[in-house]
């Protein structure tokens, strides 16, 4: 390892950082509640303004560097000379690197470090001044964002697991945190006791996929190890990978091991339910990909097991969410089965990118830089392109709307749907805007949702009549599915504008949370007009990221 | 030696002893109603795992196993058991729901596996030899530790603080005054 490297982490850093001195400030804070600091400055802000400064900070660092991206030098390390990009490899010993700090980990990472500072102000409208253990909250938040941003870049079976375990435990810990009320402890101790299952049955199988392979943690020797011995089409290769994929389906709430999501999202304070609805899900996302288009390379992916097994739970996913969520009266418990959905469609676009890996033939960690010249000069809005553009979408319209649901549910003191009705009258302001959000997840045009579903539903058809057909049906499935959804998301949207209801009192929001919601607007709607900069860039994240290697379209 | 015309070596007689023992301790820890003996259990079947550690040429992990395990996660959940005994009235026995459901559950995977593992290609060791036939002694653990694996090696601090901070929380009664 390089020391210089440590730059590359050095977002990650900086926020535990800030998380320790929010700690600390706490601490002295909580000594002497009535004098000292308070005197100069309210402390119930220092915490989140501490938490601001460090996300804000981090984001720059990763927005510049992705700024950067694509543009590579070379360097000796252990006396290996190796291609860097400017974001560059985070490399060990023996070329094998724990830590992938590649654009696509960068825009990962700004997508972790937004949400969580979207998810800061929602918590300061939710918990407002006098919160409990308010640093404590707050320094687990970052911790928590600190882990996203890791994993994303995570290609070491040892970090995955370390970075999965370390998001989830803070998770478990942040769902529990309103620990007097009922549900908010049955919440954490739900999502804790199916999280340590899954998490076991994963351990065990990256145990099996490092025994397979020849005794490497590297996901880059595992692919090596792949193409060996045909350890990938056997049926111990494909069952340590259906296991490892347990645990990740865990994290994403895939259908079968969905089942914590509803209570847990209900449960648990809602700025947390948020959380975990899109930056949980952001970096569990990360690490299926880098871990599908590794074990993905060798062979096609039509031909392995596990693909299909995806492929269905895909399907199950996108169905249940939805056809679960028409029925549900809670707003909180509609948003948990529609993310089920959600989760379906994003995969739609991994299984395609899974694609495009194995079409491309080019081994993780062994990046040709000749192809990568030949690819930047024709852009395509394709592949995994599209994961990452809804990704971008859907963390500002289902932030957007969890901030609505928590300023509109702070002021009634219900989460039920019925009390929507009506809602334009008492706020015009939360009630267009919670139509803009729901629109968007229903992947209606002009919005960012739609950007999204066509970037992924588009690519999936692209490479699909090449002669996949499964992702052509998938596609259909998701936009069947997307109408399906428009009904329940378009239900609450008739609730707020066509019906009567109580005229008042008006509901008016705090500062914060008009911020949260004003952001996530802005760019829920912007995203359509921004589309050529957003594609550029998730481009150039995916075709100069080192692992993320793509063919020319010719070579498909 | 010979047995039933087969050649057993004394490795494989101390491996089928450990194992076995390692699998009834198991068993006993999910069957035994008295959730102190179930601890016990669970104590004796670390030791197992530790002897099989011991058995694949890794004495380090072994004895690490026995620190950990043992030494300290046997006794927390034996504390832990007094604690709670003593001061929320709960009772020392443990529930068992659905035994047979859960039996053929576990004799399934377990069958399952087993056909699996038997008839798998595994590849030897492709990039770097395998761990089994390399010393594995304590400086090439801490060799591993500070060099490839230095990253997450230091991780794990930031994961124990952040666990730590959040245990706390948890646990920490709250007076009336703070919340």
């Amino acid at each position: 390892m390089h020391i210089g490297h440590i730059i590359l982490i050095s977002p990650a850093i900086w926020m535990a950082f800030a998380a320790i001195v929010v700690l600390l400030l706490g601490v002295v804070a909580a000594k002497r509640p009535d004098k000292g600091l308070d005197h100069y400055f309210p402390t119930q802000y220092a915490a989140p303004l501490f938490t601001a400064i460090g996300l804000l900070l981090s984001g720059a660092v990763v927005w510049w560097s992705l700024m950067l991206a694509g543009v590579t030098s070379q360097a000796a390390i252990n006396g290996e000379a190796t291609s860097v990009s400017a974001t560059g490899l985070f490399v060990t010993s023996g070329g094998h690197a724990q830590l992938t700090v590649d654009p696509f980990a960068a825009v990962i990472s700004f997508i972790a470090l937004a949400g969580t500072f979207i998810v800061m102000l929602i918590s300061l409208e939710h918990f407002g001044e006098h919160q409990a253990h308010k640093a404590e909250y707050y320094t687990l938040l970052m911790f928590a964002a600190v882990a996203a941003s890791l994993a994303a870049a995570a290609s070491d079976l040892i970090a995955i697991y370390l970075l999965i375990e370390f998001l989830s435990m803070v998770s478990y810990i942040l769902a529990a945190y309103a620990k007097t009320d009922r549900r908010s402890a049955e919440a954490g101790l739900k999502y804790f006791l199916y999280g340590a299952a899954c998490s076991a049955i994963m351990l065990y199988g990256m145990s099996l996929l490092f025994g397979i392979t020849g005794g490497n943690t590297s996901l880059s020797a595992i692919a090596a190890g792949f193409t060996i011995g045909g350890a990938a089409s056997s049926g111990i290769g494909w069952v340590a990978i259906v296991f490892t994929l347990v645990g990740l389906g865990f994290k994403l709430a895939l259908v079968p091991f969905h089942f914590w999501a509803p209570d847990t999202y209900e449960g648990a304070p809602t700025p947390v339910t948020a959380f975990l609805s899109v930056v949980s899900k952001a970096a569990g996302l990360a690490v299926i990909v880098r871990f599908l288009t590794v074990v993905a390379t060798p062979g096609s992916a039509g031909t392995l097991a596990w693909y299909w097994i995806l492929v269905v739970l895909t399907t199950l996913s996108m169905f249940y969410g939805n056809l679960v969520a028409i029925w549900q009266r809670n707003i909180k418990r509609m948003l948990a089965y529609s993310s089920i959905a959600q989760v379906g469609y994003i995969m739609v676009g991994v299984l395609t990118a899974m694609h495009v890996f194995t079409r491309s033939g080019i081994l993780m960690g062994a990046p040709d830089a000749s192809v990568r010249a030949n690819i930047s000069d024709k852009l395509l809005p394709w592949d995994i392109q599209g994961v990452l553009i809804y990704l971008l979408a859907y963390l500002f319209m289902n932030l957007g709307a969890f901030a609505v649901v928590i300023a509109v549910g702070n002021r009634l003191g219900s989460d039920s749907i019925d009390n929507y009705a009506g809602l334009m009258k008492r706020s015009p302001f939360y009630a267009s805007a919670l139509a803009v959000f729901l629109v968007s997840l229903a992947g209606i045009p002009p919005t960012a949702g739609f950007l999204g579903k066509f970037f992924i539903f588009g690519g999936a058809i692209k490479i699909g009549i090449l002669g996949s057909p499964e992702l052509v049906v998938l596609a259909a499935i998701g936009v069947v599915n997307s109408i399906i959804s428009a009904y329940y998301y378009l239900n609450v949207v008739r609730l707020m504008f066509f019906t009567e209801g109580e005229c008042k009192p008006s509901i008016v929001g705090s500062a914060a949370a008009n911020v949260a919601i004003t952001i996530s607007l802005v760019l829920t709607l912007g995203l359509i007009v921004f589309a050529k900069p957003v594609s550029d860039l998730t481009a150039k994240a995916v075709y100069t990221s080192s692992p993320a290697s793509v063919t020319t379209p010719a070579e498909r | 030696m010979h047995i039933f015309g087969l050649f057993i070596t004394g490795y494989q007689v101390a491996f089928v002893a450990v194992a076995g023992l390692t699998v009834l301790a198991a068993v006993g820890v999910v069957l035994v109603p008295n959730i102190l003996r179930a601890a016990l259990c669970l104590g004796v079947m670390l030791m197992g795992v530790a002897g099989l550690y011991a058995l694949m040429n890794a004495p380090f992990l072994a004895v690490v196993q026995v620190m950990i395990y043992v030494g300290a996660i046997t006794t927390m959940i034996i504390l832990a058991v007094f604690l709670s005994n003593r001061v929320m009235k709960i009772g020392f026995f443990q529930a068992v729901y659905n035994p047979l459901l859960a039996a053929a559950a576990a004799g399934v995977m377990f069958l399952f596996l087993l056909v699996t593992v038997a008839n798998s290609v595994w590849v030897q060791g492709i990039v770097e030899k395998t761990p089994a036939t390399k010393d594995v002694g304590v400086q090439s653990v801490a060799t591993a530790l500070l060099q490839p694996y230095v990253f997450p090696f230091e991780l794990a601090s930031v994961v124990l603080l952040a666990v730590l901070i959040g245990a706390v929380v948890i646990a920490k009664e709250d007076t009336a005054d703070e919340s």
